[in-house]
C-alpha cells in the first residue's frame, strides 16, 4: 500500500469560546490515498472546516497526530508549517480570498513566487496564464477580483491552488457562494485538474449531490467523523 | 443627521489620531496666538513705563549742559540715566559691569524691583552716599564673580562703594537692548566721582539719556522743540511707540513665524484628517452600499457621514482650543518673568476663536473630498467583493463645481483669516505659495512614482518585486505615506535648518572659537608679556593681537561723508570720529575677498584698503574708489582694493584693513584677542586684571553665551512648537498605517496560507517601506531646504548654509521611523490568526 496523503490518530482540537471550552474535533482518524477525492458533509458548526484548519497547519491540534504528506505537522513551528504549506497544499475557500489589489494572473503567479520554484519571473507568469487558461480565464488575465463575476473569482481561487501542482487541495465548500450552476462547473474543473495531477482532494461541502461525485464521502457529526452509510467505495 | 448620530456610537475610539491631529494644530495656533497676542497688548499698554517716560533724549558723548537741562525741564519733570561699561573689583576678583548710573528721582515710572527696596521706594534710598561710601544695587552674579556679599563694599573706577542691594527688574530693563557685563546700578554722583571711564571698546560708548514725562504737550511737539532748540545731530529723541516698538515687532515676527509653524501643523494634520475620512468612508462602503440599496440619496448619505465628521471636528477643536488656552495660562507668567514685563495670566479670547476657525476650517477642506466619495458608492457593490479600501474617485467627479467650490471656500477662509491674524498679506502669500508647492511636489511626485515603477519590468528578486508592487498597486498606500511622512519631515528639516543657521550665523563658532576676553590699546610691552604668557600660562590657551589705529574718514570717493543721509548704523560707525584702523600683510583668518584682489605680502606701495562687503552697498563704493583718512593730524589717501566678508566672532577682523607700507610709520597701540583654557576663564580674569591693571579686558564669552542663551531659548520655542508639528506628522503616518492595516491583514494571511514565512512578510514590508521612506525624504529635502531657504532670506535675512551631515540624519531618523511603523503593522498582521480571519471573511 502507498503511503497516504493524509492519515491522523486519535486528533483532537479545543477551542475557546470566550471563557468557555469547546471540544471541536473529538477523536479524529482519517486516512486518504494519493489521488484519492474525499467528500465531507455535515450540519453547520459540526467542525467540518475546523477539520480542513488542522490538515493545513492553520489551527494546531490539542492532540493526537496529524502527518500529511507523509510529514507529521503537528510538531512544526508557523514557518515550517508555511514552508510545508507551499510544497505540498493547495486551499480553495468558499470566500475566494484573492487578494483586491492584484490582478487574476498576479495573483495566480503569487503562489507560485512564493512557492519557489526556482524559476525566472517570466516563466512563472507563464505558468499561471496557463492555469487561468486551463480554467477558462484567458480572457481575464489582468482583471482585479471585484471586476470578476463570483464563479470566476473561484475560478482564479482554483487556478491558484493548482498551480503548484500540490500533492493534496483542500477545498471549503467552494461552491458556497455560487449558484447551482457555475458551482457544478467549477466542481467538474476541480475533479478535472485533480484527477489529471493526481492530487487527492479533500472537500467539505452541504451539497449532497456534489459529495455524490467524490470517491468517498465521511459524515461529520458533534465533533466525530464517520464514514457515511451506504456509499459504495468506487 | 439623526441616523448619523447614532451612527456614530461606539465607533469614537477609531478616530483617535483624527481628532487628535485637529486638536494638536488648533492647540499649536490657540497658544501662540493668544500668547502672542497678551504679549502685544502688554508692551503696547505699558510702552510709557517700558521707556521710563513719554520721551527720551540721548547723546553718546556726555551730560547735558546746564541749558540743556533747563530746556527738558521746561517740557516736564526730567530723569536721567547714563550707560556704560566699567569693570568691577574686590580684592584679588574682578568682573565687567554694565554700569547704570541713575538720577535721584530716577524711575519716574514703575519701579525697580530688590529685595531690599521697600515697594514704592526709590532706588536712590539705597544709592546715596554714607559714611563717605555711595551704594550700588547689583546683580547677584556679580557679587558671585567678586566674592561678596550684600554689605560688602567694591571699587569701581577707583571709588568705593557698598552693595546694598540685588537688583531683579528694572522697570525700562526691556527696551535697554543688549548691553555686555553685569548690571550694576549707581547714583549719577558716584558716577560723577569715578575716574578713567573711556569706552572699552571702539563704538562701545556711553550713552546719556534723559527720560521725560511731558507737562501739556506731546511727543511730536516735544521733540521738535529739542531738534529746533539744539540743532545738535548728536541729540536723539525716542517715543514710547518706538521703544516698545521694536520690542513689539521683535516678538512680533517670532509670533509670526510660530503662527506660521502652528499653521503647518494643523495643514500636516488635516492630512491625517483626510485619511482618517477616507479610511472610515472605506470601512463602511457595505453600508454605505446597503443604505444606498434602501433608497437613501447621496444627498441623505453626505449629510449623514457630514454630521459625524461635524462631531468630529467640533471634539478635536474644542480640545485643541482648551490646550492653547491652558498652556497659555501656564506660559505667560513664565514668560512675563523672563523678559521683565508684566504679563499677567489672562487668556485673550480672539486667537482662541481664530484658532477654532482655523481647525474648523481646516478639517472641513481635508473630510470634504472623502465625504463626496461616499456618495459616490454604488449599492452594486454589494454584489462583488471588496476590499476596505475605498476606490479612487473619477478626476471629472473631483472637477465639479460642487466639489471644488466648497473646498476652495474654506480654503480662501483660512488664508483670509491668516492675513487677518498676521496683517502681512506678503508672508501669509509667500507661506500659501510655499504649501501649495510642498503639496504638488509631493503628490506629484508620488504620481510619478507610481507611474514610473507601473512602466519598469518587474525585478528579479521576488521580496523586491513584491515591495515595488505594493507601492503602485491599486490602493496603495505609498501616495499617503509620502505625503504625510513628507510634510512632517520638511517640517523638521526647515526647523532643524533654521535653528542650525541662526546658531552658526548669528553667533558662529561661539563655543569653540571665539575670544574670551578682547583688550584695546594695548602698548608693545603689554603685547609681548601676553606672548609670553600664551606659551607658558595653562590658563591662556591663545593670544592674538593687531595694530590698531584709530583715524577718521575725511572724503569718500569724492563725498564729504558728514552730507551722507539714511545710512546703516554700520556706516555711521564707519564715519564716525574715532574709526578703529589696523594694517596686515596677510588676509586675517576667517575672512573671504568677494570683490577685488588682496595685496601681496610684501607690498610697499601707495596705500591699498580692504573694506567689510557690507560697505559696499551701504555706502555706494566700488573697487578703485578712494578714502581719505585722517590720522594724528595728517591726511592719507588710500584706494579700495577689495571687500572682504567675515564674521566677527572668527578673530580679529577691522572693518578698514589698510596695507602695510605708509601706515606703519605711524605709533600704533595692538588689539588683543585672548582664548581662556577650558573651564579657567574666571582663573585667567583674575591674572590679567592683577597682571595689567591699566588694561580693560572685555568678557567677549560671556556676551556671546548670553546671547546664545537668549537665542537657546527662543530656539526651545520654536523647537517645542515645531516639534508638535513633527508629532501630528508621525500621528497622520500612525493613522495612515492603521487605516490600511486591514488590508494589510487579509493579504498577509492570504500569503501565510500561500507557504510565506514570517520572514518573507516582514521583509516584503520593511523593503517597501525603507523605499517609500527614502523617497519622502529625498523629496521631504528639497520642499525643507527651499522652505529654510526662503524664510532666512525673506525673513531673516541671514546667510544660508544646508548642513548635510543634519539632513541626513533627518533622512536616516526618517526612513528608520517609517520602517519601523511598517514592522509594527505588519508584526500585526503577522499576530493576526488566519484561521479565525478565514472564517470570519
Amino acid at each position: 500500500m502507498s503511503t497516504p496523503v493524509i492519515e491522523t490518530t486519535d486528533t483532537n482540537l479545543h477551542l475557546m469560546s470566550g471563557k468557555v471550552p469547546l471540544h471541536i474535533l473529538k477523536d479524529i482518524n482519517l486516512r486518504v490515498e494519493a489521488g484519492e477525492v474525499v467528500a465531507t458533509v455535515g450540519p453547520s458548526g459540526s467542525g467540518k472546516t475546523s477539520l480542513l484548519m488542522v490538515l493545513s497547519g492553520l489551527e494546531r491540534a490539542t492532540s493526537g497526530k496529524v502527518v500529511v504528506a507523509g510529514q507529521d505537522i503537528t510538531g512544526l513551528d508557523e514557518d515550517q508549517l508555511a514552508i510545508f504549506r507551499r510544497r505540498n497544499l493547495g486551499i480553495l475557500f468558499q470566500n475566494f480570498h484573492l487578494i483586491p489589489s492584484l490582478t487574476a494572473l498576479e495573483n495566480v503567479t503569487l503562489a507560485l513566487e512564493i512557492a519557489e520554484t526556482g524559476q525566472p519571473f517570466k516563466q512563472m507568469q507563464a505558468a499561471a496564464a496557463a492555469a487561468l487558461e486551463e480554467v477558462g480565464l484567458a480572457d481575464r488575465l489582468t482583471h482585479l477580483p471585484s471586476a470578476l463575476s463570483g464563479g470566476e473569482q473561484q475560478r482564479v481561487g482554483l487556478a491558484r491552488a493548482m498551480v503548484t501542482r500540490p500533492r493534496l487541495l483542500l477545498a471549503d465548500e467552494p461552491t458556497g457562494n455560487l449558484d447551482q450552476d457555475t458551482g457544478a462547473r467549477v466542481i467538474a474543473l476541480m475533479f478535472d485538474l485533480a484527477r489529471k495531477q493526481h492530487t487527492a482532494v479533500m472537500l467539505i461541502t452541504h451539497d449532497r449531490a456534489l459529495a455524490a461525485r467524490a470517491d468517498r464521502r465521511l459524515l461529520m457529526n458533534h465533533g466525530q467523523l464517520s464514514e457515511e452509510a451506504g456509499v459504495a467505495q468506487p | 443627521m439623526r441616523v448619523g448620530l447614532v451612527d456614530l456610537r461606539g465607533d469614537l475610539r477609531r478616530f483617535g489620531v483624527l481628532i487628535a491631529c485637529l486638536a494638536l494644530g488648533t492647540g499649536v495656533i490657540a497658544a501662540v496666538g493668544s500668547v502672542g497676542d497678551s504679549l502685544r497688548i502688554a508692551v503696547v499698554r505699558d510702552a510709557t513705563t517700558l521707556l521710563g517716560g513719554d520721551l527720551e533724549a540721548s547723546r553718546p558723548d556726555r551730560d547735558a549742559t546746564a541749558e540743556e537741562l533747563a530746556f527738558f525741564e521746561m517740557l516736564g519733570e526730567v530723569t536721567s540715566v547714563v550707560d556704560s561699561n566699567a569693570r568691577a573689583a574686590a580684592g584679588d576678583n574682578s568682573a565687567f559691569a554694565d554700569l547704570l548710573a541713575v538720577a535721584g528721582n530716577y524711575p519716574l515710572l514703575g519701579n525697580v524691583v530688590s529685595p531690599q527696596l521697600t515697594p514704592g521706594d526709590k532706588p536712590a534710598v539705597l544709592l546715596g552716599e554714607r559714611d563717605g561710601r555711595y551704594g550700588a544695587i547689583v546683580d547677584v552674579v556679580l557679587l558671585d564673580r567678586l566674592g561678596i556679599a550684600l554689605g560688602d563694599k567694591f571699587t569701581i573706577g577707583g571709588l568705593e562703594l557698598e552693595a546694598r542691594g540685588i537688583l531683579n527688574t528694572l522697570p525700562d530693563g526691556a527696551v535697554r537692548g543688549f548691553h555686555l557685563g553685569l548690571t550694576t546700578v549707581v547714583s549719577t554722583d558716584a558716577l560723577a566721582r569715578m575716574d578713567n571711564l573711556r569706552p572699552p571698546l571702539p563704538g562701545m560708548l556711553t550713552k546719556h539719556r534723559y527720560k521725560i514725562v511731558l507737562r501739556d504737550m506731546s511727543y511730536a511737539e516735544a521733540a521738535a522743540a529739542i531738534a529746533a532748540q539744539f540743532n545738535d545731530k548728536d541729540w536723539s529723541t525716542r517715543s514710547p511707540r518706538e521703544a516698545a516698538g521694536s520690542l513689539a515687532r521683535y516678538y512680533d515676527l517670532f509670533a509670526r513665524f510660530l503662527l506660521i509653524v502652528g499653521l503647518s501643523s494643523l495643514l500636516v494634520g488635516g492630512v491625517g484628517v483626510s485619511n482618517g475620512v477616507t479610511a472610515y468612508i472605506g470601512d463602511r462602503q457595505r453600508s454605505i452600499a446597503t443604505m444606498r440599496s434602501l433608497g437613501a440619496t447621496g444627498r441623505r448619505i453626505l449629510v449623514h457621514f457630514m454630521t459625524q465628521v461635524g462631531v468630529l471636528t467640533a471634539i478635536g477643536v474644542g480640545l485643541g482650543v482648551l490646550l492653547g488656552g491652558v498652556s497659555s495660562l501656564l506660559m505667560l507668567p513664565l514668560l512675563g518673568r523672563a523678559l521683565g514685563v508684566d504679563l499677567p495670566a489672562l487668556i485673550e479670547p480672539m486667537p482662541l476663536l481664530a484658532a477654532a476657525g482655523f481647525g474648523v476650517l481646516a478639517g472641513f477642506a481635508y473630510s470634504y473630498l472623502p465625504l463626496v466619495r461616499a456618495q459616490k458608492v454604488s449599492p452594486a457593490m454589494l454584489f462583488r467583493a471588496l476590499g476596505a479600501v475605498l476606490p479612487p474617485p473619477a478626476r471629472r467627479d473631483m472637477l465639479r463645481p460642487g466639489v471644488v467650490a466648497p473646498i476652495a471656500l474654506a480654503v480662501a477662509g483660512i488664508f483670509v483669516l491668516a492675513v487677518l491674524i498676521t496683517g502681512d498679506p506678503w508672508l501669509v502669500g509667500g507661506y500659501a505659495v510655499g504649501v501649495v508647492f510642498a503639496f504638488l511636489l509631493l503628490r506629484g511626485s508620488a504620481w510619478l512614482l507610481q507611474g514610473a515603477l507601473r512602466r519598469l519590468p518587474p525585478a528579479a528578486p521576488s521580496r523586491l518585486r513584491h515591495a515595488l508592487h505594493n507601492m503602485y498597486r491599486p490602493g496603495s498606500t505609498a501616495p499617503v505615506v509620502i505625503m504625510s511622512l513628507g510634510l512632517g519631515l520638511a517640517m523638521l528639516l526647515v526647523i532643524a535648518l533654521l535653528n542650525a543657521n541662526l546658531h552658526s550665523q548669528l553667533l558662529g563658532a561661539v563655543s569653540r572659537d571665539a575670544p574670551t576676553f578682547v583688550a584695546t590699546d594695548l602698548f608693545d610691552d603689554e603685547v609681548a608679556t601676553l606672548e609670553g604668557m600664551a606659551r607658558s600660562d595653562p590658563f591662556l590657551a591663545r593670544f592674538e593681537s593687531s595694530p590698531m589705529l584709530r583715524g577718521k574718514i575725511t572724503r569718500l570717493a569724492g563725498v564729504d561723508p558728514d552730507t551722507l543721509t539714511g545710512i546703516s548704523e554700520e556706516a555711521e560707525f564707519l564715519l564716525g570720529d574715532e574709526v578703529p584702523i589696523t594694517w596686515v600683510r596677510d588676509l586675517p583668518a576667517g575672512s573671504t575677498v568677494v570683490d577685488g584682489t588682496w595685496w601681496p605680502p610684501d607690498y610697499d606701495g601707495p596705500p591699498l584698503v580692504s573694506l567689510r562687503i557690507s560697505m559696499k552697498a551701504d555706502l555706494g563704493l566700488a573697487v578703485g574708489d578712494k578714502l581719505s583718512f585722517e590720522l594724528y593730524g595728517e591726511t592719507i589717501e588710500a584706494t579700495i582694493a577689495n571687500f572682504r566678508d567675515y564674521e566677527y566672532q572668527q578673530g580679529i577682523n577691522f572693518i578698514v584693513t589698510l596695507s602695510p607700507g605708509v601706515v606703519e610709520a605711524f605709533p600704533s597701540t595692538f588689539l588683543g584677542t585672548i582664548k581662556a583654557a577650558e573651564g579657567h576663564e574666571k582663573d585667567l580674569e583674575r591674572e590679567l586684571v592683577r597682571a595689567f591693571p591699566e588694561v580693560t579686558f572685555i568678557p567677549i564669552g560671556d556676551a556671546l553665551n548670553q546671547a546664545v542663551s537668549i537665542l537657546g531659548q527662543l530656539g526651545t520655542a520654536v523647537n517645542i512648537v515645531g516639534g508638535l508639528a513633527v508629532v501630528n506628522g508621525l500621528l497622520v503616518l500612525a493613522g495612515t498605517m492603521a487605516a490600511g492595516r486591514k488590508q494589510r491583514e487579509a493579504d498577509a494571511t492570504v500569503h501565510k496560507v500561500l507557504g510565506a514565512t514570517r520572514a518573507d512578510v516582514v521583509w516584503a514590508f520593511a523593503l517597501e517601506y525603507c523605499l517609500l521612506g527614502a523617497f519622502a525624504a529625498a523629496i521631504a529635502t528639497i520642499v525643507g531646504v527651499a522652505g529654510a531657504w526662503a524664510i532666512t532670506e525673506s525673513a531673516i535675512d541671514i546667510g544660508f548654509s544646508a548642513d548635510p551631515v543634519l539632513i541626513a540624519e533627518v533622512i536616516v531618523g526618517a526612513v528608520l521611523l517609517t520602517v519601523a511603523a511598517g514592522a509594527a503593522t505588519t508584526w500585526k498582521a503577522l499576530s493576526a490568526r488566519p484561521a479565525r480571519f478565514l472564517r470570519e471573511a
